[in-house]
């Protein structure tokens, strides 16, 4: 026994230094992401391109379920993004709402009879598309429940230009967002095939006309806690990831893909959460399988902003989903693993995100049963454990506080020193529970997952408007 | 409640364009000498004249004065002959004209720009400040006197400076309005400011819904208007401004950084009577939209 906990020990000790130093790695490579990212949008000059010819028409995609509390707002304001060429494609998923109504009356839709759409990837077969020429660029479709991913592929199949953007319903693009991530294509439109976006939360913040007007922290603890995770994830992570190109998720909520890219591999896959990551993965790897140059990029300064859930019942729902969704798609694609073909794909993200991210319960509760264990034989040296606690919690903060003074040199949307003083206390608070909150959600996930529980999870929309919060829709 | 009892001119405007014409009665007398030494000087001889004209709340005539005459005494840096500034106040209070005798109009604009600081510092509240330069032979004119003093009085008090240019009589399009719609708040003050001085009445709008509300409410000759605003999607903008106003009584021009061809064929299938894109020539814009006009 004594035997079996000292290897335990060993083992547990190395991969923490390992996922420490990946974590260091991948921070030092989002800060040299974003070196090259200031410099490159500092010649930018966003609002003349978003006219010009040479940006890439887009179509974007918003697949819409019981959502007819927001629609219309969030509808209207993709509609006045500063681009020239796109297209707004809402695909209602079957609501059981009124959503189709809400908006055909809002835009005045009618049946648009002369739309033909070719059925490239499978979808569910589309009742109808409804257009208005007076708002040219929006189109709707309506089509019978079939999941998100179902959506997505039913307006790619719609969609007439060569770019495509997945949007979540309940997101709001800053206006620049879609032309700062068409210049990420436009520096390499031959070899990029997806483009995340940044996502942020608005809870908190002012919108005002479909416009975040003011940025604020949120005031409840769970939104304030996930807009740390959020920054840590998006900065510290994805820039780093992306430049190195082993990114492996591109946010549902945010992200552009090639269109042809998307064919190739089939689209979406259907009925399963973590549809964002697995089209990631299936880009990789036909990418990687064929043997072409190609990339899947990050673009920063790109914002979506989001609501985050912010009672404990639909962010455990929410991650537990993301828990699921992370073992499917791990399951799934277990043979890239380690092989030298799949370059940094395929040597680095995928192990890193089977045994850190996917296996990280585990190492969580297999080291308290040790703990425990080592206790209970007298094997512990309260000094070293001590020690060890300390530089673990040290390394952590230190990276919470990296992405913290990224978010400060590349962007400063927490003007406020008020704001500023929060979030540093905050990243540390966030070590006294949150964190094991997030380990105990994985783990539950993955029990759902054996359980064969496949459904979406409980979700909710709010009103934009913050006062009228009390208008909470309960969905599913 | 008159400050000034003296009988003869009883308005304010013509009280101006009697210190005018008492100064150029003089200086005629002076510069008869000097005429005659100079005869090359001719036609020049009127001395260039800018105007000052401040409003304020003051708490009584006192303040009135009191302030005027600190701003005139700071404004004459180079002690000038006796009266090349004088203070003309209304009879019926409240304002005050400066007749800066000798002022060029840079002279004129900085004098300005130094009455409204120390206006800032002075007047007890909200203040309007109007700079203008006189045109030729003001002698002559009483009723630009007048055209002042009513543009004036239209303007509000909003602790700010107007510069006024009394517009070209050949100008063709004076005292036509104008509608900007334009998120960007740089472009709208630049414009706003080319075009007023141009003449034009300028009304502006940040986002789509407002500009639509003053289009309804101003019926303007004349719109200005980029595509990307907040609120309303620039298409749907023009199907609104064209279902307003279906018989195209109002000129559109759309002013925007979208430069593909089928978004000006759109624009003009919607009823836009031009299209003009940025980056952009102010000379250009405002040609254009004379041409539109006449």
């Amino acid at each position: 026994m004594r035997e079996l906990l000292l290897v335990y020990g060993t083992v547990a000790m190395y991969a923490v230094m390992t996922v420490t130093l990946i974590y260091f790695t991948i921070l030092f490579f989002s800060y040299k992401g974003i070196y090259a990212m200031i410099k490159g949008a500092s010649y930018s000059r966003f609002r003349s391109l978003s006219g010009s010819e040479s940006a890439p028409p887009v179509s974007m995609i918003v697949p819409a379920y019981n959502e007819a509390l927001t629609i219309i707002d969030n509808v209207k304001s993709l509609l006045t993004l500063n681009y020239h060429t796109y297209e707004v494609i809402v695909v209602n998923d079957g609501s059981k709402d009124d959503t189709i109504q809400v908006l055909i009356e809002a835009f005045g839709l009618v049946p648009k009879e002369d739309e033909t759409i070719r059925y490239a990837i499978d979808c569910t077969q589309v009742r109808h598309v409804y257009h208005n020429p007076a708002y040219p660029n929006l189109y709707v479709v309506d089509k019978p429940n079939g999941g998100k991913a179902d959506s997505l592929n039913a307006g790619i199949n719609l969609s007439h230009y060569p770019l495509i953007c997945s949007i979540d319903a309940d997101s709001l693009l800053e206006k620049d967002a879609l032309i700062r991530m068409a210049r990420v294509y436009m520096e390499n439109p031959a070899e990029t095939v997806a483009i995340g976006g940044n996502v942020r939360i608005a809870n908190g913040c002012t919108i005002r006309d479909g416009v975040v007007a003011e940025v604020r922290l949120p005031k409840k603890l769970w939104p304030m806690m996930q807009t740390l995770e959020y920054m840590k994830a998006f900065l510290g992570g994805r820039i780093g990831w992306s430049h190195i190109n082993g990114l492996i998720i591109v946010s549902g909520a945010f992200g552009m893909f090639r269109k042809d890219a998307v064919v190739d591999v089939g689209g979406y896959r259907d009925g399963y959460p973590g549809e964002d990551m697995n089209i990631i993965i299936k880009l990789h790897r036909q990418m990687l399988d064929l043997k072409k140059p190609y990339r899947v990029a990050y673009c920063p300064d790109a914002v979506c902003w989001t609501q985050a859930p912010d009672t404990y019942r639909i962010l455990s729902s929410q991650r537990k989903r993301w828990g699921r969704g992370n073992l499917k798609n791990m399951l799934e694609n277990r043979d890239l693993l380690f092989r030298p073909k799949y370059k940094v794909f395929g040597l680095l993200t995928v192990p890193y995100n089977i045994l850190f991210e996917t296996l990280n319960p585990y190492f969580k509760l297999t080291g308290l049963l040790a703990l425990i264990g080592y206790v209970a034989l007298d094997m512990t040296q309260w000094p070293v454990l001590l020690t060890f606690a300390g530089i673990n919690f040290l390394s952590g903060y230190l990276l919470a506080i990296g992405s913290l003074v990224l978010e400060q040199l590349a962007f400063r949307r927490y003007p406020r020193m008020k704001d500023l003083v929060k979030m540093t206390v905050f990243s540390a608070l966030m070590f006294l529970g949150y964190y094991q909150l997030g380990v105990l959600w994985r783990f539950q996930g993955h029990i759902e997952f054996l359980r064969k529980n496949n459904s979406w999870g409980v979700m909710t929309r709010q009103s934009w408007n913050q006062e009228s919060s009390a208008a909470v829709n309960q969905t599913q | 409640m008159g400050i000034d009892t003296r009988p003869e001119p009883t308005r304010w405007h013509e009280r101006m364009y009697q210190a005018v014409l008492e100064r150029y009665w003089k200086q005629g007398e002076g510069s008869g000498s000097e005429e005659l030494r100079e005869p090359a000087s001719g036609e020049a001889a009127t001395e260039p004249f800018g105007l000052l004209l401040v409003r304020f709340n003051p708490t009584d005539d006192e303040t009135m004065r009191r302030v005027v005459t600190r701003i005139r005494d700071e404004l004459e840096l180079e002690p000038e002959p006796a009266g090349a500034l004088s203070a003309i106040y209304d009879p019926a209070g409240r304002q005050a004209a400066l007749l800066l005798f000798g002022f060029t109009r840079s002279r004129t604009h900085y004098a300005a720009l130094m009455a409204k600081r120390m206006l800032l510092e002075l007047a007890p509240g909200p203040f309007a400040l109007l700079a203008a330069e006189a045109g030729a032979q003001p002698e002559r004119d009483p009723l630009f006197f007048e055209r002042l003093a009513d543009r004036f009085a239209a303007q509000p008090e909003q602790s700010g400076l107007t510069v006024w240019n009394e517009p070209d009589p050949a100008d063709e399009s004076t005292g036509q309005s104008l509608l900007l719609v334009d998120g960007d708040e740089d472009m709208r003050r630049f414009l706003r400011q080319r075009f007023s001085r141009k003449g034009y009445r300028v009304l502006d709008a940040g986002d789509g819904p407002e500009g639509l509300r003053l289009f309804r409410e101003m019926k303007p000759d004349v719109v200005v208007t980029d595509l990307n605003v907040a609120g309303i999607d620039g298409y749907h903008l023009l199907t609104l401004l064209q279902e307003e106003d279906p018989e195209a009584r109002s000129k559109i021009v759309v002013f925007t950084d979208i430069r593909t061809e089928d978004a000006v064929r759109r624009c003009l299938g919607l009823g836009a009577d031009d299209y003009l894109t940025r980056p952009f020539s102010p000379v250009e814009l405002e040609e254009r939209i004379e041409k539109l006009l006449a």
